[in-house]
Formats: C-alpha cells, sequence, structure tokens
C-alpha cells in the first residue's frame, strides 16, 4: 500500500512540477527521485510516476477538449498518425524519467563512494527506513550515504529471509552476552552487501532476548536454520555491525556450550 | 554489474530526448514544448478559442474597451477614442496572429534569421540590399512625433505588447514551438516593415532588365513592340468613352540585330534579383489578379450604388487579412480586413462609402549605372563631374541566440541603394522606400463620409500604387490611381538603366494629382480595374510604365456591366468567379480556323473538334480548358523561338501582344527559324494545336477522362507561413484560369486574398470572405473555417451593428480596462 502512495505521490510531483516548468521538469523530478530513492527499482517508479502523470495530464487535456484536433495537426507536423501521438508523447516522458532516474541513481552511489553529497544522506536514512521490499529475490539493495559527522556505508532490506549457518558467541564475549550468526555461502548470496563490504558474511541478532530462547543461552553454539527480517549492515569509521531480527528457528544442532 | 549496464544504456536515451526535446533535429521541431501535455501543444487545443468572457488590464489604456467577437470570430470593438481602438485592434489581432505579425514583419526588415536562423540568411540579405529595412527606419523616422500616425503606431504596438506581455508560455502560439523561439515585442518600426513589404510585393517592376534582355537579342524596336509601355488592346480604368475595348494593332517591326551593350548589361545584371526574391516573382507569373468594380445606383435593381473587390495576393494559412470592426461612437464606425501589423483598416466600409484596391502596376523604380572610384569597394561615385560619396553602413544578420551568420556592407547614393550586380554598380530608386503618408491616408479615408472626401484623404498615399475605388451613399463611385509617380527626363521612360553620372537623369518630381488616372461618377455608371493600362494612350500617351498585364479581367468585367443595367449583389457575387474568359475567346477561334484551313493529320481534325466544342469557360467540371492551355504554351514555345537565344532569354510577351500579331497572319515573327520552310500563323497555331493534343494524351490519357477535368489540373494552394504541410489546404479545385476573373496561376499559390461586395444603400450592407479563418492558431476551428466556402465563390454576410448589444449569437467578449481602473 505504502509503495502505491508512494508513486501516486510521486505522479503528483511530476504532474505539479511539468505543470510549472514544463517538459524539463521529467529528467529533473527523476534524476532527484533516482538519487534519493536509492532503491534499484528507483527509475521504474519514476518511469511509472511520469507516466501516471502525463496520462493525467492528457487525459485532462482531452476533457478540455481539442485533443484530436492537436493530435491531427501535431501528428501532420511530426508526421506520425494522430492515434499515435498520445502515445510518442508518452514514451517521450517515460524515456525521460527512467533514463534520468538511473543517472541519478548512479551518480549518487558515486557521490556517496567519494565521500560527498553530504546534503543527501538525511533524506535517503529517512526513505531506507521505510523501505519494505522483500529481499527473497536475492537482489542487491545496497546504498551508500553520508552523514554530515562520519561516512557511512549502509544496506537494509525489510521482509523475511531464510539462511542456514552457523550460531555463535558474540566475539566480545562474555564482555558482550550476545549470540551472533555466521551465514554460509549458499545463503549469503539473499543478503545486500555494502559496497565495500569484504567481510565475512555474518549478523548479530537485535532481539538478544529471544535469539536467547531459540537458539540458546550466550555462549553456545552450533548449526541452525533461521528465518530472520529486517535485516541491516553497516559500515562506519569505527567499525561495521550488521543485524537482523531473528524470526523464528527452524533447525537446530548445538555444539555444545562454553563455560 | 547491472547498475553499470543500465546506466551505459541509460545516458544516451537521457541525452537524446533531451537533445530532441529542446532542439530541431533534421526535419523534427524540438519535441519537448510541443508533447509536453501540460504546456505543449496540446495545452494549444485546450485554449484555440476565445473564452466566453475575459477581462484584461491594459496600463496604457485611456478608458474601458469593449470587445465582442461575432460568430465568424470577427471583433467589434468599441472604444472612446481612436487611440485605445487602435490599442484594441492590436491586442486582437495579437491574440489571433502573434507569430504571423512577427513573421511578416521580420521579412520586411530583413530579420528573420532571428526567428527562423541560417535558412532565411539570403531572403534576409535580399531584403536589405534592395533597401527595405533602410527605408522603413527613414520612413519612420520622418513621421512628426506630435502626429496622428505616430500615434497610431505607438497606440497599435501598445496593445500588441499588451498582449505579448500576458502571455504565459504556455500560450505561446505553435509555430514558435516548432522553431523553439518565443515572440519578439513589438515597435512602430515593425509596421513599416510590414508596409515595405507589401511594397515589394506589389510595386516591384524591374522592366529594365526585361527590355535589355529583349533588346539584347532582337533589338530596340522589336523589344519595344514585344513590351510595350502601351497595352495592344486599350480598356482602361479611366473610362475613354468607348463601348468596347480598343485594340490598339500596329505590326511589329521583324526581330532586329541584337544590341551587343544590352547583351552584356543584362548578362551582368541577370541576378539583379536575388534567388529568393527571384524564385518568389516566378512563381507569381500569370496569377496577378485584382480586380475592383463599382456600379452607380442607375444601373443597379434597387437603385443603390454597389462596390466590390477581390485583391489577388499569396494566399496563406492564416490570411494576410484579418476582418476588424472599430467603432468610437459619434466619431468612427469601420469595417474591413486590416492587414496584421497595420494600425488601420485597409480595404472596408463605413456608414457612408466602401473602398477597395487594386494594385496599379506603375513603374516607380527605377535604376542608374553609376560609375565609382573602386570597382569592389567604391567610396565615391560619379556626379556631374565631380566625385560624391557613397553612404556606406554594415548590415549584420545574426540568428536567435545573437550568434552573427554574417556581416554585409551596403552602400547607397542620393537615390538610394547602391549595389554591385554583375560586373556593373546600379543605384536605384523606388517610391516604396521614401517617406509617405499610408497611414495618414487610411486613417482618413476610415473617417471619410462622401467618395470626394476619400479622394482626399487619399491624396497623401504614396506607395504601392493602388486603384483605389470608391462608392458612397449618395450613389457617387469614383476611382483615382494613386501613388506616386515621378516625372523623368527625356522621354520619360523608366524601363531603361539611365546614366547615373548626371545629376539631369534623375527623377524631376511627381506626376501632378489632375494628370493621374481618376473618374468620378462617369457618364457610362460604372467603374472597373483589374491591373489594366489605367489611361487610354490616346488620352495620355506619358509613360507609367510598361508590359502591362493582359487587360482580359478589365474587358470582362466591363463586357458583363455593359451588358447588364440591372445589376444585384449577386450578380457581383457571381462575377467575382466569373469563367468567362475573353482570352479564350480570342484565341480558340483562330485556333479552330486554322486547324480547318489546313489538310492535317486526322489528329489535328480531332483536336480542332473538341476546342471548338469548349464553351470557353473554365468551370471546375469542364474538361476543354486543359487542351487549350497546352495550345497557347505550345504556341508560345513556338511563337517566340527568336526569342529564346543567349543566356538569360526575357519571358515571352504578354497576350495581348500575341492577339495583336493574331491579325497580322504574315508577320515574320511567326516563322519557325529551325525549319527551312518560312511558317505563317495557321501553320503555326494548327502545329501547336496537334501538338497540345498529343502532350494532353500523353499525360492524361483520353479526352473526357477525369485528368482532363479542370478541377484536376488547376488546384489552389494556400500554404501555411512556415509551408507546414500539415498546417496547410492544399489540393482545392477552384473554378478559373489564366485572366478569368479569379485567376488560378499555375501553383496554385495566388488567388483572391479577400472577396468583398458592398450594397450602398439607406442601411449599408455587406458580404466578404477570404480563404481561412480569424483565428492563427492551427487548432482552432476558425484555422480553415472559410476555405470551402471561399473555393465555391460564396460570400459570408458581414456583421455591421451600431452597438455591443446588437450582436446576437455573440461568440466571445473581452473587456480591456486601464490598470488604474478606469472611468
Amino acid at each position: 500500500m505504502r509503495y502505491v502512495v508512494r508513486l501516486l505521490m510521486l505522479a503528483l510531483a511530476v504532474a505539479l512540477a511539468t505543470w510549472v516548468l514544463g517538459w524539463i521538469a521529467v529528467p529533473l523530478v527523476a534524476v532527484a527521485w533516482g538519487a534519493l530513492a536509492g532503491r534499484e527499482d528507483g527509475p521504474v517508479e519514476a518511469t511509472i510516476g511520469t507516466l501516471t502523470a502525463w496520462m493525467a495530464l492528457l487525459a485532462a487535456a482531452a476533457f478540455a477538449g481539442g485533443a484530436g484536433t492537436v493530435a491531427r495537426t501535431l501528428g501532420g507536423v511530426v508526421g506520425i498518425p494522430a492515434l499515435v501521438l498520445p502515445a510518442v508523447t508518452l514514451i517521450f516522458g517515460a524515456a525521460m524519467a527512467w533514463s534520468a532516474a538511473v543517472v541519478g541513481r548512479e551518480l549518487a552511489r558515486a557521490a556517496g563512494r567519494g565521500g560527498r553529497a553530504a546534503a543527501l544522506a538525511v533524506a535517503a536514512a529517512g526513505s531506507m527506513a521505510a523501505c519494505d521490499r522483500p529481499i527473497g529475490g536475492g537482489v542487491p539493495a545496497d546504498t551508500a550515504f553520508v552523514t554530515d559527522t562520519a561516512t557511512v556505508e549502509r544496506v537494509v532490506a525489510g521482509g523475511e529471509v531464510t539462511l542456514t549457518g552457523r550460531y555463535h558467541p558474540h566475539p566480545g564475549y562474555p564482555d558482550v552476552r550476545a549470540t551472533c550468526f555466521s551465514i554460509d555461502e549458499a545463503s549469503a548470496h539473499q543478503l545486500p552487501r555494502v559496497a565495500t563490504g569484504e567481510r565475512r558474511v555474518s549478523l548479530c541478532f537485535e532481539n538478544a532476548e529471544e535469539a536467547a530462547r531459540s537458539l540458546g543461552p550466550p555462549g553456545t553454539s552450533g548449526d541452525a536454520t533461521i528465518v530472520v527480517d529486517r535485516y541491516a549492515a553497516e559500515r562506519a569509521d569505527t567499525g561495521a555491525v550488521d543485524a537482523a531480527r531473528l524470526v523464528r528457528v527452524l533447525s537446530r544442532a548445538p555444539e555444545g556450550s562454553i563455560p | 554489474m547491472r547498475p553499470r549496464l543500465s546506466l551505459v544504456a541509460a545516458v544516451p536515451v537521457l541525452v537524446g530526448t533531451l537533445v530532441i526535446g529542446a532542439r530541431p533535429v533534421g526535419p523534427l521541431p524540438p519535441l519537448g514544448a510541443l508533447l509536453d501535455p501540460a504546456n505543449g501543444a496540446w495545452a494549444l487545443g485546450r485554449r484555440a478559442e476565445h473564452p466566453g468572457d475575459l477581462t484584461v488590464r491594459i496600463a496604457a489604456l485611456d478608458a474601458p474597451v469593449r470587445i465582442v467577437y461575432d460568430d465568424r470570430g470577427v471583433p467589434h470593438i468599441f472604444a472612446t477614442t481612436e487611440r485605445d481602438a487602435l490599442r484594441a485592434l492590436g491586442w486582437a489581432v495579437a491574440r489571433d496572429r502573434l507569430f504571423q505579425l512577427e513573421v511578416q514583419s521580420r521579412a520586411g526588415g530583413g530579420t528573420l534569421t532571428e526567428l527562423v536562423g541560417p535558412a532565411a540568411l539570403e531572403a534576409d540579405r535580399a531584403t536589405r540590399a534592395i533597401g527595405l529595412a533602410e527605408g522603413a527606419r527613414r520612413r519612420l523616422a520622418a513621421i512628426p512625433r506630435d502626429g496622428r500616425e505616430w500615434e497610431a503606431l505607438t497606440a497599435y504596438a501598445e496593445g500588441v505588447n499588451a498582449w505579448i506581455d500576458g502571455l504565459r508560455p504556455r500560450d505561446r502560439p505553435l509555430e514558435y514551438r516548432l522553431l523553439g523561439a518565443r515572440p519578439s515585442r513589438w515597435e512602430p518600426i515593425n509596421s513599416m516593415h510590414l508596409l515595405g513589404r507589401m511594397g515589394w510585393t506589389l510595386a516591384w517592376n524591374n522592366d529594365e532588365l526585361l527590355q535589355l534582355r529583349a533588346r539584347a537579342v532582337v533589338g530596340a524596336a522589336a523589344a519595344d513592340a514585344l513590351f510595350p509601355i502601351h497595352s495592344p488592346i486599350q480598356e482602361p480604368i479611366q473610362p475613354s468613352g468607348g463601348r468596347t475595348p480598343r485594340d490598339d494593332f500596329r505590326p511589329p517591326p521583324p526581330p532586329g540585330p541584337p544590341e551587343e551593350d544590352a547583351r552584356l548589361v543584362a548578362h551582368a545584371i541577370a541576378g539583379l534579383l536575388p534567388p529568393p526574391f527571384a524564385a518568389a516573382r516566378a512563381a507569381q507569373g500569370d496569377a496577378v489578379g485584382s480586380n475592383n468594380w463599382a456600379v452607380a445606383g442607375r444601373r443597379t435593381r434597387d437603385g443603390h450604388a454597389l462596390l466590390a473587390g477581390d485583391p489577388h495576393l499569396e494566399l496563406t494559412l492564416p490570411s494576410i487579412w484579418y476582418e476588424a470592426h472599430i467603432v468610437i461612437p459619434g466619431e468612427l464606425d469601420v469595417y474591413g480586413v486590416t492587414l496584421p501589423g497595420a494600425p488601420m483598416i485597409v480595404i472596408g466600409f463605413n456608414r457612408d462609402i466602401a473602398w477597395t484596391f487594386t494594385n496599379t502596376q506603375a513603374d516607380v523604380v527605377d535604376l542608374w549605372r553609376e560609375m565609382v572610384d573602386d570597382s569592389l569597394h567604391p567610396g565615391r561615385h560619379r556626379l556631374d563631374g565631380t566625385w560624391r560619396a557613397i553612404e556606406p553602413s554594415v548590415e549584420r544578420y545574426v540568428d536567435r541566440r545573437g550568434r552573427v551568420l554574417a556581416i554585409d556592407t551596403l552602400r547607397a547614393t542620393h537615390r538610394g541603394p547602391l549595389r554591385r550586380v554583375g560586373g556593373q554598380w546600379l543605384s536605384m530608386r523606388w517610391t516604396v522606400l521614401e517617406p509617405a503618408g499610408e497611414i495618414e491616408a487610411f486613417l482618413g479615408a476610415m473617417r471619410a463620409r462622401t467618395a470626394r472626401e476619400f479622394l482626399d484623404a487619399t491624396e497623401s498615399f504614396a506607395a504601392p500604387a493602388q486603384n483605389m475605388l470608391v462608392a458612397d451613399r449618395s450613389g457617387t463611385i469614383a476611382i483615382r490611381s494613386a501613388g506616386r509617380y515621378p516625372l523623368r527626363s527625356g522621354d520619360g521612360r523608366g524601363d531603361l538603366i539611365r546614366s547615373g553620372e548626371s545629376s539631369s537623369e534623375d527623377w524631376r518630381g511627381e506626376w501632378p494629382l489632375a494628370r493621374y488616372p481618376q473618374a468620378i461618377d462617369p457618364i457610362q455608371g460604372f467603374l472597373a480595374s483589374a491591373n489594366q493600362q489605367p489611361k487610354d494612350s490616346r488620352d495620355d500617351p506619358g509613360y507609367l510604365g510598361s508590359n502591362w498585364p493582359s487587360p482580359w479581367r478589365a474587358i470582362r468585367i466591363n463586357e458583363l456591366l455593359r451588358a447588364d443595367s440591372a445589376v444585384t449583389v449577386e450578380t457581383m457575387r457571381r462575377m467575382q468567379t466569373d469563367p468567362g474568359s475573353p482570352r479564350a475567346d480570342r484565341f480558340v477561334p483562330a485556333f479552330v480556323a486554322a486547324a480547318r484551313s489546313r489538310a492535317g493529320s486526322a489528329a489535328l481534325a480531332r483536336a480542332a473538334e473538341l476546342l471548338d466544342r469548349w464553351d470557353r469557360r473554365y468551370t471546375r467540371e469542364n474538361d476543354r480548358a486543359v487542351l487549350f492551355e497546352y495550345a497557347m504554351r505550345e504556341l508560345d514555345t513556338r511563337l517566340w523561338d527568336e526569342l529564346r537565344v543567349g543566356a538569360s532569354p526575357p519571358p515571352s510577351p504578354g497576350d495581348a501582344v500575341v492577339a495583336q500579331l493574331l491579325t497580322y497572319p504574315d508577320s515574320p515573327w511567326w516563322d519557325d527559324r529551325s525549319t527551312p520552310e518560312v511558317e505563317r500563323r495557321d501553320d503555326i497555331l494548327a502545329a501547336s494545336l496537334e501538338a497540345a493534343l498529343a502532350r494532353a494524351e500523353r499525360m492524361h490519357g483520353d479526352p473526357g477522362s477525369e485528368e482532363w477535368r479542370w478541377s484536376s489540373r488547376r488546384q489552389a494552394r494556400i500554404d501555411h507561413l512556415l509551408g507546414v504541410p500539415a498546417l496547410s489546404a492544399r489540393g482545392i479545385p477552384v473554378q478559373g484560369g489564366p485572366s478569368t476573373l479569379s485567376p488560378s496561376s499555375g501553383t496554385g499559390r495566388f488567388g483572391a486574398s479577400w472577396r468583398m461586395v458592398v450594397e450602398l444603400g439607406p442601411e449599408l450592407k455587406a458580404w466578404g470572405i477570404y480563404p481561412g479563418g480569424q483565428s492563427g492558431n492551427p487548432m482552432s476551428r476558425r484555422y480553415r473555417e472559410h476555405v470551402a466556402a471561399w473555393r465555391d465563390g460564396a460570400l459570408d454576410t458581414l456583421r455591421f451593428p451600431r452597438t455591443a448589444d446588437e450582436i446576437r449569437n455573440a461568440a466571445a467578449r473581452a473587456e480591456l480596462r486601464p490598470t488604474g481602473g478606469g472611468r
């Protein structure tokens, strides 16, 4: 639902911007959308939003009258059948929107890697928090951004994912009494990674109490198949943290406990 | 990896869409401004028609002005002062014809490149080279700043600019989007450019080149006979008392020896007209065809004077004309057509008089061959034994972004523009370039109460010379060939290049008004003009011009009016598209007789039979005119073989000269020099007719087939100002052929630009039409509104209300108010 609302909001923005600024508003909005949304499917969203907006504007023109004459006349001027003209109009808008959004997305990524574009950070973080895209398709959803104080890379993904691997005590155990999970290669590809992440794929559970109940008290280890959601991977200048919420344990083979 | 791939694809797509969105690519206009669904052409459809009611604040207004658009889209302007009325006229014209305003003015000022780019460079150079731009500046500078003309020009400009200032980008006319341009503000000079451009259209007669080219081939005596200063058939505008046309025939002298000097000069100045202008002239061809006539009350059925006029010009969409009605209670009440950009009604009527024009075709441009101090970069020219400075000026041609496309140095002597044409330096004097009182004349004409007042008001009119026909409610009809006609030294001829070294060769003054071709209430009870020689050469043998258009249309009008002593409005209307042809009446019997006098082939007999059965009327349905026209073309080729030598042979003499030759069957001009035999008239006529049939059958199949129909062969073509086919109206079958009252040119691009009939009874009534509609917006239903009715020769009833409240079925209203609220 939120996805639909977001697209409608985008369409409204495109329509208003087109009304005020003209056709050039489409690439401008799409670039911004691609950069700010940060998601892989930002260009698709920009395209859908633009198509929706321009279809609405065309419908308004047709309702106000004269659209048929316009189509015949303009079609004649540019040498295409009148009925094709609305399609050409939409294709023109869609092509601008998609391509501009892709460019925006890539520019934002490049800026993040270079440690620039500070102003984008806050808005980007906000939009990522709202992310609810399922990660089950194995599609990377990483992005890069910076805060105004320290460089951070962060990837997030919503939805549940099933992972296999080994659960074990937090490296800081016993000072840190928590259980973490090293993901085997077979299931690690389902998770997005920070662009510069070369670390071993592992995470700790944000719901430590639930993890203790399901996998055993801190200090225990073993193989398990688990379901997590709200996966997030962050890398700051001071270190890196991957975390997820343990939803349930599908199977577990404990090895014993560390005294 | 995938993001990189999408980027590789996206960048060219983005660049591509931005480029085709912002700039023209190949034949495509910038697509962004067109396809934008909110502000692009789609929005033009939404605003193609005027809203029902509109209130606008205009700072310049003295008082509120009310505009009511009638059911034909004609604005009826109700104002309290002339200035406000002209402001409102400017506003209304800009509202409907903004692009046309700009493009026509720029065409006259040589600044089209600033609107359309380098494609117009040659046209702009030509415009400036013949002095139109500088002429407009001089004419504007000569207008007193405290006078009525200046007031009219500035008021009109204020009105146009008020519309431009309130124009949102989404309301810009389609053409600006096609060009990726925006409207420029209007200045008084723009009106002068427009009038100058009309001067070029109507008053550019380079008969000097024609004479030289003919002399170079057949000598002076023959050239004078083939391109005479007096028409061989006299049916003058100023009635000469004859009841039939006067054939002023004399045997043309045989071809003489070529004049070597003439050949050299003719060759040198062959490019007198730059290519774009020469092409336009060639396209005009035999399409000159304006008519007007007026009938006194004693020869009309209802006893009221009648007046009709149909100026023929290049047909365009939107039309060159714009209808408007201006009312200043108690002061002015005038209806008619204006040229977009001109602060006046040009042709029309008020409550008491009606007037209309045809072109006089007088020679008002002369050339002098100058001796200069430097053949490439002259700074002085020789005059009366001394060197006189040449005035240089630097002309820059820039595109829309201000980039300089070209720079020309233009020069002028005291006579006018000085140009190097071929190896010759020629200076030129042209009435169109000189200060005149056209606007004053029209402003006065609009207020005239009688025909005589109209003639008095238009005395100051200088150029382009026009046969001004007027009728009033008292029954008076009058005509005058108004303009300024130069007096020349020696034989007075202006069709020969004169020496520039002596001031005695300069113009020595102007014709006095008493000598003008004119008439008031002639005994015959009617007056007519159709571009023919205005005065019978017996009445005034002086030089007014040469190579006059053949007087077939004048003959036809006079023939019809002489035969009818109870003329009606309907008669007048039908005459405007009358298919009869005195030309065909003269030549068809000659062809048929020649063919039957020859025991020729079966084909010749068949051709004679086909032609003889033709009723000589150029109706759309007739299928014989095509044969006759081919026969005339073949005749032209065979008859004038003596002229077809040299690099630039002159065009053929007119049909009246050929008609004259018909009476001299043994004239050496009939001989086809490519054969050993000596041909006589009937040999050539018969051969031409036989060849015409063969040609017609080869090109169009059997006689009687659809392809032989006149409607298949001659069609009007009304092009959009930018020539965009989708915005044009082409292939319009019209009634009329060469030299009928509504002549159709080969290209179809010239025709009756406005037809009007006025009945001057106790309450004046008028009918009119032009091909197209009031709106210049191609999306509007008014863009092509009257094309079909015009094609069929129909006329609309023109609404002429005294008050705004009288207008029934008003299509729209606009209230113009001063910014301060007004009274």
